[in-house]
Formats: structure tokens, sequence, C-alpha cells
């Protein structure tokens, strides 16, 4: 990503897909410390102590706090708000979609079964966010 | 009970009319006399009166049976319909009161039929969505580990060992189209589009583009099809699957796939006819149900959704679907759509008549 030396958040309760994560990111060469939460709850008092990620990877479905109650609270928050947040989600839901996207979400990918696709994915995510412009 | 009142209520009527009857004539004769003026002639008014008295007696009788009996009989008539019209209408009334409780009853038990029936729907939309879902990550997992065995440590399998991970990763993907089926199958009816105007003249050309082209395979579209107002994907779906089933099995070096609309009496009815193996019959039913193909997965790789989601969109139409077919020489499906709600050559929309 852009910013080296922010960690990007990934938000995620199931292990292998935050293991999926972890390998695509590091075969991608992304060299940012990955901060990995269990649930939104937990990714919530993360942002409060660490240092602000440059980017959000969130899961819908989790435990405790789920992905679109985090978003809530995330897009309500004036410090966290311009933060991305990249919706990676099993969810084909259109309301989830719809939902997301209103609460300002930067992109919604649907994790493939597929580990090379998921491949893909992450290279897309990683390429435009090194592109893109972010506020420091 | 009623037959016995019947019998005497006449009878007293009789006597009654007889008695006023003789009484109001031989009294009429007393004041006609005394206003004639013959009370001075005393005997001439007794023989009068005696003359009157014969008379009176002669004529009652006759005045009875022609007019009072008539008339009591009449009476009579019209009590007893009377009394078998109320008869009637507390029988009806009973009968009224008795069906509207069992109306009422059967509403109550109709009311909760559609309670329990809209709540066995409602949980079976969810099932499918919610097990699809969540078999999906799991499945997830199964994959990616499968991929990173094979990566991490491929020279330390032989060739049947790793010939065994890609099949293992071939399964898991299979599961995932089967998945995604049962998610699609289930959105059928779940989630209603809006209803669109639809030139399938365009559609299905965009459809056959986007089939890809294929050297021994000719797809053309014979007659010219309709505009309808329709669910736009739906529709695509029913082409899109049908077409490509007849496209997938094709086992003759040149194949050809013909497609068309016939306009019947009430519905439209659109062909999709292959050149391919043919379809047996006794497997004409089964093939339309959800997972059921009839050539082995590993041979033409197929989740056996597509023909289930077809009938069940014609159906949602208002439609039906079917098929003729010989073996060895080709198959066509067919299925149907209303004539209303399509729209006719001068763009007018076709309603009920």
């Amino acid at each position: 990503m852009r910013l080296n030396n922010k960690p990007i958040l990934l938000v995620e309760d199931d292990q292998v897909d935050a293991m999926t994560v972890k390998r695509a990111l590091k075969e991608l060469h992304v060299t940012n410390p990955l901060v990995h939460m269990e649930n939104g709850e937990d990714a919530l008092q993360s942002l409060a102590l660490q240092d602000r990620p440059c980017i959000i990877l969130l899961d819908l479905n989790m435990p405790r706090m789920g992905g679109i109650e985090f978003l809530k609270e995330v897009k309500g928050h004036a410090a966290y708000r311009s933060i991305p947040v990249v919706v990676l989600t099993t969810s084909a839901e259109q309301k989830d979609k719809v939902d997301s996207f209103e609460l300002g979400v930067a992109g919604y990918m649907a994790k493939p079964v597929d580990y090379r696709q998921f491949v893909e994915v992450m290279r897309s995510i990683n390429t435009y966010w090194t592109i893109s412009e972010m506020p420091s | 009970m009623i037959g016995n009142g019947m019998e005497s209520a006449p009878k007293k009527g009789v006597l009654r009319a007889l008695v006023i009857v003789a009484a109001s004539i031989f009294s009429t004769e007393i004041i006609l006399m005394i206003l004639f003026e013959e009370m001075h002639n005393l005997p001439l008014m007794t023989e009068n009166l005696l003359d009157g008295l014969f008379l009176t007696l002669l004529v009652s009788p006759i005045l009875y049976f022609q007019l009072f009996r008539p008339l009591q009989d009449n009476i009579a008539e019209l009590e007893k319909t009377r009394d078998l019209l109320k008869n009637q209408r507390d029988i009806l009334e009973e009968e009224v009161s008795r069906r509207t409780a069992e109306l009422s009853e059967q509403n109550r038990q109709q009311e909760m039929l559609m309670h329990d029936l809209k709540g066995a729907n409602e949980e079976l939309k969810n099932f499918a969505y919610v097990v699809s879902h969540d078999l999906k990550a799991p499945l997830r997992a199964i994959g990616s580990l499968t991929q990173w065995i094979a990566e991490d440590y491929a020279d330390k399998f032989d060739e049947e060992g790793r010939e065994h991970l890609r099949l293992l990763v071939g399964r898991t993907r299979r599961m995932d189209a089967l998945i995604d089926g049962i998610l699609q199958y289930s959105r059928v009816g779940r989630v209603h589009e809006e209803l669109v105007r639809v030139d399938l003249n365009l559609l299905l050309h965009e459809i056959i583009d986007s089939l890809g082209p294929h050297e021994a395979i000719s797809v053309e579209v014979e007659t010219s099809l309709p505009e309808l107002r329709v669910e736009k994907t739906r529709i695509q779906q029913v082409f899109q699957n049908l077409i490509s089933n007849a496209m997938k099995y094709i086992d003759k070096p040149q194949g050809e796939v013909r497609i068309g609309c016939i306009a019947e009496k009430d519905d439209w009815k659109f062909y999709v006819r292959d050149n391919g193996p043919g379809i047996e019959e006794r497997h004409f039913e089964r093939i339309f149900h959800l997972f059921q193909t009839l050539a082995p997965r590993d041979r033409v790789e197929s989740t056996g959704v597509g023909l289930a989601l077809v009938r069940k969109i014609v159906e949602m139409h208002g439609g039906k679907v079917w098929l003729e077919s010989a073996v060895g020489t080709g198959s066509t499906f067919y299925f149907t759509l209303p004539l209303v709600g399509s729209i006719d050559r001068e763009g007018v929309e076709v309603n009920e008549a």
C-alpha cells in the first residue's frame, strides 16, 4: 500500500480466511504490518489503541459485533470516518451490498473459493490503494 | 300437530259465519220493515218476518257456501302457507347461522394455514440462504488449504499424491458451483425484479454473443421474437440455460441450435431445438429436478441446477416447460409465456380482454 509504515486492519473471525489474506499479502510483497482482529468490538478497541490503519479489510458475518455494525461505528466517528473500508465477504446478498455502500465503503469483494482468484482480488485492492491518494 | 289445528279451526269458523250471515240478513229485514212503516200492521209484519226468516235460512247457506266458505278456505290456505313460510324461514335462519359459524371456523383455519405456510416459506427461504452461505466458509478453507499444501509441498508428493490434490481442488470448485446453484435457485421467487419491456430479439442476440463463438455449432434465431414485459434477468436465465445446455451436450460434428417463437391462442410458445444426443422419455420429468444430471459430472461439468431454474422461472411467469426428443437425433425444449403483458407490433401492451 502507499503508506508503507501504516498498518492494515483485518477484521475477520475465520482463521483460514485470515491466513488467506496474510498469505496473499505476503505473496504480493505488501510489507505493511497487519493487525488482525476477530470481531467488530475488538477492532474498535484496536482503532483507539493502535496506529491509524491505512485501510480496513472487513468481514461481515462475525460474532459479537458484525461488519455492518462496526461500519456504523467507524463512519459515525469523526477520527475514523476517512479510513477506506473494503468489505471482504461471502455474502452476495443485495441487502448487505446496499447497506455497506450506504455506509460509505470503498469496495465490496466476494471471497472466491479459489485461492488464486483471491490473490487476484488482493492484487487489485493493493494496486488501487497504491495509486490512489489518501489523506495522511 | 299442525294438521289437528288446521282441522278444528274451519269447523268453528263455519258455525260462526252461518250465525253471522243469518243474523245480519234477519236484522236487515227488520230494519227495512221499520223503514217502510209496516209496524202498524202487526199480523202482516209477523207474516213477513216469518217469510223473511224462511228466506234468510234459505239464503244464508247459499251465501255461506258461495262467498264465505271460499274466503274461509282461502284464509286457511294463506295461514297454512304463512306457517309453512315461517317454518321455512326458521329453518333457513338456522341454516344461515350454522353456515356462518362454519365459514368463520373455516376462515380461521385458513388464516392459520396461511400463517403457517408463510412461516414455513420464510423459513425455507432463509434456510436455503443460510445453508448455502454457511457452507461456503468451510469449503473455502478446504479449497485454500489444499492449494497451499499442493504449492508448498509439491516436491514431497509423488505423481499420484499430486493428482489426488488436483482432484480435491476440483471437487471443492464443484461444491462451490452447487452452492451457487442453490443460492441462485432460492433467489428466484425470493427477490423480485422490476418488470421491464424486453425486446427478445435483442436479448437473444446478447445471450448468443455471451455464450461465445463456437466453430462446430451454429446457433440461430429462426423467427421474429416478441417484446414482453418481464423480469429481464429471469428470462435471460431461461434462454441462457436452454441454449447453453443444447450446446454443451451436442455430439455431432456440425451442431445446430435453433430458437424460435410461435404465437398461440393464449400464449407465446418458444422453442430451443438441438441436434444433440436426445433424451429418453423416461428422463423427461427427472431432468427438471434440482441437481439431476444425465451425464456423469466428470464428463460434462454441470450442476444440475439449470433446468430446475428454467422450470421455476417459467412457472412463476405463468407458463409451462416441456420437451420432445428422439434419441440420436436431438431434443426440442418448449416453454410458454402468457400473451397478457406482452407488447404487440404497434408497441401497445396486450391486456386481458
